[in-house]
């Protein structure tokens, strides 16, 4: 059965299209990737499917659930994780901490039975604490459990942040640009990470990545968009050689003599100023979640 | 963004970056556990329990020692605590800037006096509106009515945030200031105010009631001897209420929301009411501080201007308890009040003239506030953590230094 169906989905902001007549499919047990130029409208596409926007017109379906206009805190009791761009994490709490609130919606309990550590909260408590442990352990940082967020790598960030996602215990993972900012070793070690999921967890994964390389590597599918229009969608390979991609990323024959000679590496190019702006794509999500990790 | 990240690998542990160290000692949370970590590591694993037993031992002893104006002191601290650890989860925790907390207080005060029974000072007055519940009662009631009243601001507080939030809730205060002027029948009206019931559990009286009946190793139990363990118990309720809270699920909620609104509700936090609810506690806390208040100062008196016991000025001094003490810290919040409260009144006892340095005007009050104002400036140019984070650090330097010893 497929685990996350998009259906025609469309977005506008005031005048401006940023996701049109968009549909694609994440089977189960696969490694989707979302791929396109900037402001072609993947992070769009990931805030409508995690509730953070709302679409236009279309439907997105969470296994048979309609999750169209669900309220985001509704969808991680539902199955959906995610993780940000830019690692967003509570920078003053420790690891262990960050990740025990991906459980939110899975443990119950308020200001009373907090602060009056009832047994069945205590109990709880540990027992998602052990759960949480356990995911941290499957990512590699259960050495960090106890460090403040703030003081850890980027690259271990980023995985406390994934860490989080899989905490609330998730059918569809979505990962927003996973290897940005991460060094080439990283990038390695973040691809063997979601390569984990999909084949030890069973979890699909659906990721935005500007990194071709890890793209290419880990992908099953591949959806590229451009403009807010789906362009091609396939495996890696076909995608690669796809005519309209290309066009996409280089822009055709005419544009090149236009703006100046480029080589074929110039998408390398773009895709590093990218990274250093932050993916600076129109929506607030990313300016936000830049604020929580400078704090 | 990503500079800040990418420059942890070279900055290891707790030492690290300044913005590192910054937020790792604010929340309290993280540093805390850090601490306990090295406690344990150690082998100091007694020292904490111990010295918990130690202070509570010399804070229920205390009354044998102390005279009533000095009880009276710490009674007074013991407020700024409970209203402190209130206005620290909102700011702190949750990030909720807020300067409307004096008016709870005022509401608490006002809430404690007009459920409790009249105690017929001045039986003349026969307009005074007085419910007669049972005194306990009635500070229970006043701390629902006050987070009643924080969560019916929810349609505000969920959605306005920082220093707008801070001005809107600075309109509270100049309405609690109206309010306290015109409705005289709950509040006595601002020339001569009212009296509140003497605090009182099944029958046991906080008060000076033949105070031949309780006598204590000696030492005769009056009302500030009484005050002072209903306070420390209240007290002690508050913090733990509050330390349980934070180190929980509530407590990830809150700073998720105030860290970054987006990820805290795709992780399943309801924005509006984890907003709503953090207010509501809040202000329930200020309310508590404000029914204790009114029996501390045996008279409810309404504000002449906007400055006096229910004023900005009042709001002020818990943001710089919160501050000082370190944001979102609940022990950093009793210190700051130790230090906001204390020191006033501890110069008002120990100061015998009426004007410090010989200088005229220059009142306890007056120097106290220069002192936390300085306090603030330091606090915020040198240590972001506050007061909490000097004493996690110097737990840690003693820790280290009693391994050493060994």
């Amino acid at each position: 059965m497929t685990v996350l169906t998009i259906e025609r989905l469309t977005v506008r902001f005031g005048g401006l299209t940023a996701l049109d007549d968009v549909s694609f499919t994440v089977e189960p047990g696969t490694v989707h990737a979302l791929i396109g130029p900037n402001g072609a409208g993947k992070s769009t596409c990931f805030n409508v499917i995690s509730g953070v926007y709302r679409a236009s017109s279309g439907r997105v379906l969470l296994g048979d659930a309609d999750i169209t206009g669900t309220p985001a805190h509704k969808l991680a009791g539902m199955g959906l994780g995610r993780s940000f761009q830019s690692a967003t994490l509570s920078p003053g709490s420790s690891v262990l901490d960050n990740v025990m609130l991906g459980r939110h919606a899975r443990t119950r309990g308020g200001f009373w039975a907090g602060g009056l550590r009832l047994p069945w909260t205590v109990r709880e408590q540990r027992r998602h604490a052990a759960r949480a442990a356990e995911i941290c352990a499957f990512l590699g940082i259960d050495h960090l459990l106890h460090r403040p967020a703030s003081t850890l790598p980027y690259g271990d960030a980023k995985r406390v942040d994934i860490a989080r996602a899989l905490a609330t215990e998730p059918t569809v993972l979505l990962l927003d640009e996973p290897a940005a900012g991460l060094n080439a070793a990283e990038t390695a070690g973040m691809g063997q990470a979601i390569r984990d999921v999909r084949e030890e967890l069973d979890i699909a994964v659906l990721l935005v990545e500007h990194d071709m390389g890890l793209v290419m590597g880990i992908a099953d599918q591949v959806t590229v968009l451009d403009f807010g229009e789906l362009v091609a969608h396939g495996p890696p390979e076909q995608v690669q050689s796809d005519p309209d991609v290309i066009r996409a990323y280089l822009g055709s024959a005419s544009d090149l003599e236009e703006t100046g000679p480029h080589g074929l590496g110039s998408y390398a190019t773009r895709a590093e100023t990218a990274d250093a702006r932050g993916s600076g794509e129109a929506d607030g999500v990313a300016a936000d979640t830049d604020n929580g990790v400078t704090r | 963004m990503s500079e800040t990240f990418s420059q942890g690998p070279g900055s290891g542990t707790g030492s690290g970056t300044a913005a590192g160290t910054d937020t790792a000692t604010a929340d309290g949370d993280a540093g805390t556990t850090a601490a306990r970590r090295r406690n344990l590591l150690s082998g100091n694993r007694m020292l904490r329990p111990a010295a918990v037993i130690l202070l509570l031992v010399v804070l229920l002893a205390l009354p044998l020692y102390l005279s009533a104006s000095w009880l009276r002191a710490g009674e007074f601290v013991m407020i700024g605590a409970v209203g402190a650890i209130g206005l620290t989860l909102l700011i702190g925790q949750a990030g909720q800037l807020s300067l409307g907390h004096a008016f709870f207080l005022f509401v608490g005060a006002v809430s404690y006096t007009v459920l409790a029974p009249d105690p017929g000072l001045r039986g003349e007055n026969a307009e005074l509106v007085s419910l007669g519940w049972p005194p306990a009662l009635a500070l229970v009631g006043a701390v629902v009515i006050c987070a009643l009243l924080g969560l019916a601001f929810a349609p505000i507080s969920g959605r306005v945030r920082g220093i707008y939030l801070a001005v809107a809730t600075l309109a509270l205060v100049f309405l609690g200031f109206y309010l306290g002027r015109e409705l005289v029948s709950l509040t006595g009206g601002t020339g001569s105010g009212r009296a509140p019931a003497d605090l009182s559990l099944f029958g046991f009286c906080f008060c000076d009631e033949r105070p031949e009946d309780l006598v204590v190793l000696g030492v005769p139990f009056g009302e500030a001897e009484r005050l002072w363990y209903a306070f420390l118990a209240l007290t002690v309720v508050g913090y733990l209420l509050a330390r349980g809270a934070v180190r929980g699920r509530p407590g990830r909620a809150w700073r998720a929301v105030r860290d970054n609104e987006a990820m805290a509700s795709v992780m399943g936090v309801p924005l509006a009411r984890s907003r709503a609810g953090v207010f509501a506690i809040s202000s329930g806390y200020a309310g508590l501080a404000g029914a204790m208040l009114v029996v501390w100062f045996g008279i409810l008196k309404p504000d002449e201007s906007e400055i006096g016991t229910y004023g900005i000025n009042v709001s002020i001094a818990f943001l710089a308890m919160v501050i000082v003490g370190g944001l979102g810290s609940i022990p950093g919040a009793v210190w700051g009040a130790a230090l906001v409260y204390g020191l006033e009144k501890v110069l008002e006892l120990t100061v015998t003239s009426a004007s410090i340095f010989g200088i005229v005007g220059f009142t306890p009050v007056l120097l106290t506030q220069f002192v936390y104002g300085a306090a603030i400036i330091l606090v915020v140019l040198f240590e972001p953590g506050g007061l909490a984070a000097i004493g996690r650090r110097l737990t840690a330097a003693l820790a280290s230094t009693t391994e050493k010893g060994r």
